[in-house]
């Protein structure tokens, strides 16, 4: 029309104006192709639009949707056990969230939602609903099947984010070697926490620990606690070679997804937080201590004929032999009395250095952070020797002890418990604490303890088990309390060749009639210890030792010990 | 002035060509980066998938778990120490040798009774081909045995 008339007008006028005619025409004619270019490139991106890809148009957004959180974020890693076990994974899991403004009728989709999820209540999901904001989160960590429920309602102002959450597929079983996480996945204990970075760059870890074995060392300690109703258990199982703790159990455990119901007996950590007067088992480490600095033959004798005075406390033995007592025969009827006067020939630095060097008064290294500082007498006089010899004045982790048992048995190089397999292949330290003359009597003394000594109960014929019985009163309110005690058997096997250290500590069991009353290390832990060693050997498949002609490893010390019936 | 259109008209026909065939790569690319993306999420989807399912046999495989169910279908028990060989490797079968025999041995074969007209039948234990109570434990059937035999 325009262009038109203005050709009209170039008809009429001519002359000196129709150059600014033909130019005013020639910007309009500009413009105007301009413009149609622009509605030619919209017009061809609607059919694009619409026409071409407008089927994948919807699939695109509800995908991009989905696939943005996974995008973005690295998946916690997963924790495997040595034999490659799951322990520890990260899931996704799908949350509720409501945009209040899209909710057509709050009341009924409340309604809706505490059908679905008796946990909320009416009330609050009703005013959560009703809110001026316009994101509430309703429910964390659906199961498909509520997912599916939250759907049916059809609800368009209903929403789901989805959310990591942590996922422990053993549940309980090492729940205070593993740790756990808070809601955001930040790991607050143990494993989880130690490694919280690690594994929050992705890296997996792989652990010591074998399930199988963690479960049968479990279910011992239990099957212990519960037949002497007692109030706490520990278990350890270690690799003396290397320290691996190959099970370590805490009782009472806890759940690691609701970590923050447990209550806190049940979230402490006994293995490594916990420390504990753990008694005559520390009788090992006076006597390596005795054979190491002095090399006293068997033979050298002790009066414990009388009880000893030492301070303002009186020494007594449990099994009293009143009588003059070999080594081998202080060691298997453990005997305070001669383990204090032990004490005293080893001299108080000597000692006190000696266990330093096992680590047992020192807070251990460990790859988890609850880590219990050992209680060492201060100022540590000679009274304090005599007592630490047999284990009274001195407490220590269950790992600690664990760890300067396998330092002593495996032929005298330092251990110290670990937790993270194949950092360093084999874990296998030079630096020598005992010699291995030292190492072979003491495994022969071990042994001793269990296949004529107070720690009888430990045998498994077959694997000749060796180990050393640990019954300690605790402290009360007046001084140690013969009533409550911590009864504790560490044991060690095979003896020729020792590969396993099996601890298990019963804390306050009561005597029952099997035990007849008793509720001492003999009758409450050695029975676990071997009922644990029995399940190892199947799980394992541990060739047990030729029981007829092979003399046992502990028979050159029996021309030390005076049996009674001679 | 006809040559002009020409050239014109030679100059939009091939902006047209070019920009028809720009759609339609953009469009092919396009496509294709929807494919791409499809299958990354199926992948993802799959991997999680993956993880639950791992998870998932993990919790089913807690020994704890299995020890109750072994206790209740197996009629096997963890071995003794007392049980084991000494050496196993000199004494036990090589374990990739098939224990199982795919013949059955004669023996089995000929100890079919052949039933005689007139002596009474012989008292064949027949399999029963359903156990009459699902959750009948062996030794419940050896108590049935025995009480059998002493009356």
């Amino acid at each position: 029309m325009i262009l038109r008339r203005l050709r009209i007008n170039s008809i009429k006028i001519a002359g000196e104006r129709s150059f600014a005619i033909d130019q005013a025409r020639g910007r309009l004619v500009l413009i105007s192709a301009v413009f149609m270019l622009c509605y030619m490139v919209i017009a061809a991106r609607v059919i694009d639009l619409t026409v071409i890809q407008g089927h994948l148009g919807h699939e695109r957004t509800a995908s991009l949707q989905d696939s943005h959180p996974s995008a973005t974020a690295i998946t916690r890693a997963d924790v495997v056990d040595r034999n490659g076990v799951l322990l520890a994974t990260t899931l996704k899991m799908a949350s509720l969230y409501a945009d209040p403004a899209l909710i057509t009728d709050a009341e009924s989709t409340a309604k809706g939602l505490v059908k679905i999820f008796p946990s909320l209540s009416y009330g609050d999901t009703l005013q959560k609903l009703q809110s001026k904001k316009h994101f509430v989160w309703v429910q964390r960590n659906l199961t498909p099947h509520e997912q599916y429920a939250v759907l049916e309602l059809g609800q368009p102002g209903l929403g789901f984010q989805r959310t990591d959450r942590r996922i422990y597929p053993q549940g309980e079983l090492s729940s205070h070697l593993i740790g756990y996480t808070n809601v955001d996945n930040h790991g607050l204990a143990g494993i989880e926490r130690s490694f919280d970075r690690f594994l929050g760059d992705g890296k997996p870890l792989t652990l010591t620990i074998d399930i199988r074995l963690q479960h049968a060392l479990r279910r011992e300690v239990q099957k212990a606690m519960s037949d002497f109703t007692a109030k706490a258990g520990v278990g350890v199982i270690m690799d003396v070679a290397n320290g691996e703790v190959l099970a370590g159990v805490s009782l009472p455990d806890f759940d690691p997804h609701k970590a923050g119901a447990a209550n806190s007996d049940a979230i402490f950590n006994r293995l490594s937080l916990g420390v504990y007067e753990l008694g005559s088992m520390f009788k090992i480490f006076s006597t390596a201590a005795l054979l190491e600095t002095h090399g006293s033959p068997m033979s050298t004798t002790f009066d414990a004929r009388e009880p000893l005075k030492a301070g303002r406390f009186t020494i007594n033995d449990y099994h009293a032999q009143k009588r003059i007592l070999t080594i081998p025969e202080v060691f298997m009827h453990s005997s305070n009395i001669g383990s204090a006067l032990m004490g005293l020939e080893v001299g108080t630095k000597v000692l006190k250095d000696f266990y330093t060097d096992l680590g047992l008064l020192t807070p251990m290294e460990i790859e988890i952070s609850e880590v219990g500082k050992p209680m060492v007498p201060d100022p540590w006089g000679d009274v304090s020797t005599m007592t630490a010899s047999y284990g009274h004045g001195v407490a220590t982790t269950p790992f600690q002890l664990t760890s300067a048992v396998s330092t002593i048995v495996n032929g005298g190089f330092f251990v110290k418990p670990k937790l993270i397999l194949g950092a360093d292949n084999d874990n296998k330290s030079d630096l020598r604490i005992v010699s291995p003359q030292t190492a072979e009597s003491m495994r022969k003394l071990l042994r001793l303890v269990v296949s004529d000594g107070t720690g009888k109960n430990a045998d498994v014929p077959g694997y000749s088990v060796g180990g050393k019985t640990g019954t300690a009163e605790k402290i009360g309110a007046k001084g140690y309390d013969r009533k409550r005690l911590i009864s504790s058997f560490v044991g060690v096997f095979p003896m020729e060749n020792p590969r396993y250290a099996v601890m298990v500590m019963v804390d306050e069991p009561k005597g029952n009639k099997e035990s007849f009353g008793y509720a001492t290390a003999g009758w409450v832990a050695a029975p676990a210890v071997a009922r644990v060693v029995s399940s190892m050997g199947a799980i394992l498949g541990i060739p047990v030792r030729a029981q007829n002609g092979v003399p046992e490893i502990s028979a050159s010390l029996k021309k030390y010990v005076r049996f009674e019936d001679e | 002035m006809k040559r002009m259109w020409r050239k014109y008209l030679t100059v939009f026909v091939l902006a047209g060509l070019s920009g028809g065939l720009l759609l339609q790569t953009s469009q092919s690319v396009q496509q294709a980066e929807d494919e791409l993306r499809r299958l990354e999420i199926e992948v993802e989807n799959e991997r999680e998938t993956i993880r639950v399912l791992h998870a998932e046999w993990a919790h089913l495989n807690r020994p704890d778990r299995l020890e109750s169910l072994a206790g209740q279908y197996l009629e096997l028990v963890p071995p003794d120490p007392s049980q084991m060989l000494i050496d196993p490797a000199a004494q036990l079968p090589n374990p990739f040798v098939p224990v199982m025999p795919s013949v059955k041995p004669s023996y089995l074969m000929n100890a079919q009774p052949v039933s005689t007209g007139s002596s009474p039948p012989l008292s064949v234990v027949k399999p029963k081909t359903k156990p009459s109570k699902p959750d009948e434990s062996f030794n419940d059937l050896l108590d049935q045995v025995q009480n059998g035999g002493g009356e």
